[in-house]
């Protein structure tokens, strides 16, 4: 499937904060709301505790002034009291005379007349006199006092209890004594101070602590709102001070009711938000939702439509979401179709004969089908020249003769080089006569814009039922066939289990190989070039010979390429130039110096360290050697190939441009390479006495050449009357069974003799 | 009447050769504050020893009401002797003291009445008006004829015996209220005497 998820990491998702969409939405706006909803009950709560606490802390500020005022009235009539005792004639003279019984008696007289009030009388020394008649020492703060103030009044604390007490002094004249008067702070007196004010306070006299300075003092604890006010002592360096509380529950409860209603509002708020947000989201995710689904279904594989009727962004986003599902299932077609489809030719490609053989061969049954592989030779070198597009187009044009040919049978284009064809076990194309006919009459060459393209084949028959041991299908069978086809230069093969044999061939072919280096297996057989000019043996090419003990003879063309695709060419490349120089020194030791031509492959034309090794070789022997190579060695990087081979022909080895017109006939590769040699292929040589066209074209080619400096062979040369064609047209050398087949050296040795002998002899 | 004195002074001297101390000394007092400021209305009082003259001042015995005070404000009397209190004023006072052994009450008495009170004890007698509080004054009751009391800069002169060794300083207002003072061998010069004294309403 071609959606790919999001690669985004899933965040676990909590209750609340993850999940879906809605509610998320939910949840932002309810918690919003209800935040706002919070800071206005705060605020408004804030606002009602500072209007409340300040108008307590008023309302105390009062009740403290009020206190004052009272405290000083208060004072002021006892102070009177007190002076109207100590203005009487008699008291004065009982307390001047000390007489204990008259002053308790005027005492508690006047603590009689004056209710709440206690009164007593000090004398100068510090004795105490109360209303009962008892003498008592005053404490010495008090003592002090009456000593340093003339009038001293103000609070002063007595077994716990605190009174208001004032004392004026007797004079009669002299000081003989002061007036006491106390009342008692008692509940009473607080209750008629609370009473005063307008709500509901406290007030008590406490000594110490609370006690400020300041006089508008108020202060707050957790549960009350409080005033102090400091009182006036009676030894004047007491702190004594009124406390003043006013509990802040009562002070908040007149607004308990609006703040209920604030509270009962904010919670129907929020319920009605959390409602109406649901629904909003509702409304909001219900497409997402639907989209989301869909989103799900398509990576599983099933497409389904989105249906969302709204003209919003969701309505418009659903449109693209069904628009591209359209487009995706087009591509998706045309995918599918181009993954059957060979790009270049548009032919049906390998996957889709593999497709269709195996319906066909699971319908039908293995025993009703046959595999056809029609190749065509050297496609590499035809591709290499006229370019990719060119080559493919020829190929189709191949493949469409075939199809007609083949009574419309459907060609695939199963590689590069290869057209399949998935036939009827009764069709007369499968048996090798029948298709041979097929391969000779689709073989002219193709034209390909203006150029004239060869078409060399050679096919390959495969049976499915035969082969079902094989470890490759029918279609490789058929592709191995073609090989063997290919390699024995025959124009039809048939797949033989038994001939392709095990699958590690290859690997085995190569350990093979290598063995038959050493064991002599592997030779090399010369093949004579033969000087139309000097009409004497010029020189010979060397060609592999490998003598297998089981297989028998091995050809070059069907290991070769192993060798080329497994790297062990090197190896050999090297064992035939070693024994080439052998030989080449066998010969000159009979006397004939002859330059001998080696096959380089192309690969070889790019290893540098081949080519040193070469240079080396030929420098410390002091052989004489030519390189045959084909254009296509210099296709993959000319630059390099052109640079060892002007390093091989500087130091003598000479370069032979073989196989000239097989398949690829270009002349620009041609001028860039500085070969001495041009080998025109055997299959033009072949029909020289055919009376086809090609005699002008060889002539033309053999001045071309020699135009460019180079001497020509003409390979192929399988009679006389071609040689002496051949000997008219300029070639310079002829190479084929005319002459001689390809032989080991001693019968070379013998030929050379014989010629020697011959020459001698005339 | 001349003779009695004459013979009374006669009298006195012999008995001045008697009893040792013939020769009497003018000493005098300055009496001041701490601050240098003159005490006024202090007394001096030195014990009379044996054969000391009778108690007798030259001053007269009396404390007037005039101006709704008491003058003087300090009157040394001797013991035993009547004090006239004569009523200058227009309004009526009713003089009383109330201290010990010299207690008494000179009920309501108008202009130019005259009462006195025959002062018993050796004292103080502070007097006061029950009507006016304000009205305070002090008679020092003694009992040696060497007494006088300070001028307004604080001086007093006492003819004492030549065998005084000490003299005795008080003063109503004063804190303490008295003092005692050694005499120096050699009387030529003032004494000097520091007293305490508070402000007081005169
Ligand atoms: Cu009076």
């Amino acid at each position: 499937m071609l959606i790919r998820r999001w690669p985004i990491k899933r965040r676990p998702t909590s209750r609340w904060f993850g999940g879906t969409l809605r509610r998320k939405l939910t949840f932002i706006y309810s918690a919003l709301f209800g935040l706002i909803i919070l800071m206005v009950a705060g605020a408004v709560y804030i606002s009602i505790k500072i209007n409340a606490e300040r108008s307590v802390e008023r309302e105390l500020q009062s009740s403290v002034n009020a206190f004052e005022r009272l405290w000083s009235l208060s004072a002021a009539h006892m102070e009177s009291n007190a002076d109207v005792l100590a203005a009487d004639f008699g008291f004065r003279e009982a307390v001047a005379t000390e007489d204990i019984e008259t002053i308790a008696s005027a005492i508690s007289n006047a603590q009689g007349r004056l209710e709440g009030q206690t009164v007593g009388v000090a004398f100068p020394d510090g004795r105490f006199v109360s209303a009962d008649g008892t003498l008592s020492q005053l404490p010495d703060t008090a003592y002090q006092a009456l000593l340093e103030q003339d009038r001293p009044s103000g609070v002063v604390r007595v077994d716990n209890k605190h009174f208001q007490s004032v004392a004026v002094p007797i004079r009669a004249p002299v000081l003989v004594g002061w007036a006491f008067f106390f009342s008692e702070l008692d509940s009473v007196r607080m209750a008629e101070l609370e009473k005063m004010s307008a709500i509901q306070i406290k007030a008590e006299i406490r000594n110490g602590d609370h006690a400020s300075t300041d006089h508008d003092a108020t202060f707050r604890t957790t549960e009350a709102i409080g005033a102090s006010r400091q009182i006036k002592s009676f030894t004047g360096d007491e702190a004594v001070s009124l406390i003043i509380t006013y509990p802040l529950d009562a002070a908040m409860a007149p607004y308990r009711p609006m703040m209920l209603a604030i509270l009962l509002f904010s919670l129907f708020g929020a319920a009605l938000l959390i409602f109406s947000g649901r629904l909003v989201a509702r409304s909001v995710t219900r497409p997402i939702f639907a989209l989301d689904k869909a989103v799900q279904a398509l990576a599983s594989g099933n497409r389904q439509p989105v249906d969302v009727p709204s003209d919003d962004e969701f309505g418009r986003l659903a449109d693209s979401f069904n628009t591209m599902l359209g487009d995706l299932e087009a591509r998706e077609a045309s995918i599918v179709q181009m993954g059957r489809e060979d790009s270049e030719t548009g032919l049906a490609n390998r996957r889709a004969m593999d497709d269709d053989l195996r319906t066909r061969m699971t319908m039908d049954g293995d025993a009703s089908v046959r595999v056809v592989v029609i190749r065509v030779k050297r496609f590499r070198s035809v591709r290499a020249a006229i370019g990719h597009g060119a080559a493919a187009q020829a190929l189709a044009v191949l493949a469409r003769r075939i199809s007609e040919f083949a009574d419309g049978a459907a060609p695939y284009r199963i590689s590069a080089t290869d057209i399949g064809l998935i036939l009827d076990a009764q069709n007369p194309f499968v048996r090798p006569e029948g298709l041979r006919r097929l391969i000779a009459a689709c073989a002219q060459p193709a034209m390909i814009g203006d150029a004239s393209v060869d078409l060399l084949l050679c096919s390959g028959i495969a049976e499915p039922e035969a082969g079902r041991g094989a470890p490759i299908g029918p279609v490789d069978q058929a592709v191995v066939a073609a090989d063997f086809a290919e390699s024995r230069q025959e124009p039809v093969s048939v797949f033989d289990l038994a001939e392709y044999g095990n699958p590690a061939l290859t690997l085995s072919l190569m350990s093979e190989m290598l063995a038959a280096m050493t064991d002599g297996g592997l030779s090399l057989h010369y093949q004579p070039k033969f000087s139309l000019s000097e009409n004497q043996i010029s020189g010979f090419e060397a060609l592999i010979r490998w003598e297998h003990p089981v297989r028998g003879r091995v050809f070059p063309d069907s290991f070769i390429p192993v060798a080329e695709e497994t790297g062990h060419i090197r190896q050999l490349t090297e064992w035939v130039v070693t024994r080439a120089i052998e030989d080449q020194q066998t010969l000159r030791a009979k006397g004939f110096d002859l330059p001998i031509s080696v096959n380089v492959s192309g690969r070889q034309m790019n290893d540098e360290s081949f080519a040193l090794w070469a240079i080396g070789k030929v420098k410390s022997s002091g052989a004489k050697l030519c390189f045959e190579i084909t254009e296509t060695a210099v296709i993959n990087d000319p630059e390099k190939a052109l640079r060892i081979i002007n390093l091989f022909r500087s130091t003598g080895i000479a370069i032979s441009i073989d196989d000239y017109g097989a398949g690829l006939s270009s002349l620009s590769y041609l001028k860039q390479i500085p070969a001495n040699e041009l080998k025109i292929d055997k299959s033009f040589i072949l029909t020289l006495t055919e009376g086809r066209s090609d005699e002008l074209m060889i002539k033309s080619t053999i001045d071309l050449a020699h135009a460019m400096g180079m001497s020509v062979v003409a390979e192929g040369v399988e009679t006389e009357q071609v040689m002496a064609l051949l000997r008219d047209m300029g070639a310079d050398a002829a190479q084929g069974y005319h002459i001689s087949r390809p032989k080991p050296l001693a019968d070379m040795l013998e030929l050379l003799g014989a010629a020697m002998r011959k020459r001698e002899t005339a | 009447m001349l003779r009695p004195l004459r013979l009374f002074a006669a009298a006195a001297t012999f008995l001045c050769l008697l009893t040792g101390p013939a020769f009497a000394e003018k000493v005098t007092f300055v009496v001041s504050d701490g601050a240098g400021k003159p005490v006024k209305d202090a007394v001096v009082m030195v014990a009379a020893g044996a054969g000391a003259p009778a108690v007798k001042f030259s001053w007269p015995l009396e404390m007037k009401q005039e101006n709704l005070q008491f003058s003087p404000y300090v009157l040394i009397a001797p013991v035993g002797s009547d004090v006239k209190f004569p009523n200058l004023d227009k309004v009526r006072h009713h003089v009383y003291s109330f201290s010990k052994g010299n207690k008494f009450e000179l009920k309501l008495y108008g202009k130019d009445e005259s009462r006195s009170v025959k002062l018993e004890k050796a004292g103080i007698a502070a007097i006061g008006c029950n009507i006016h509080d304000t009205m305070v004054a002090y008679i020092r009751v003694v009992d040696t004829p060497y007494a006088a009391k300070t001028d307004a800069d604080g001086n007093a002169t006492l003819d004492l015996p030549a065998d005084a060794k000490a003299a005795t300083v008080w003063h109503p207002d004063a804190l303490p209220a008295e003092v005692k003072v050694t005499l120096p061998a050699k009387r030529t010069a003032p004494v000097p005497v520091s007293l305490k004294v508070k402000s007081h309403a005169h």
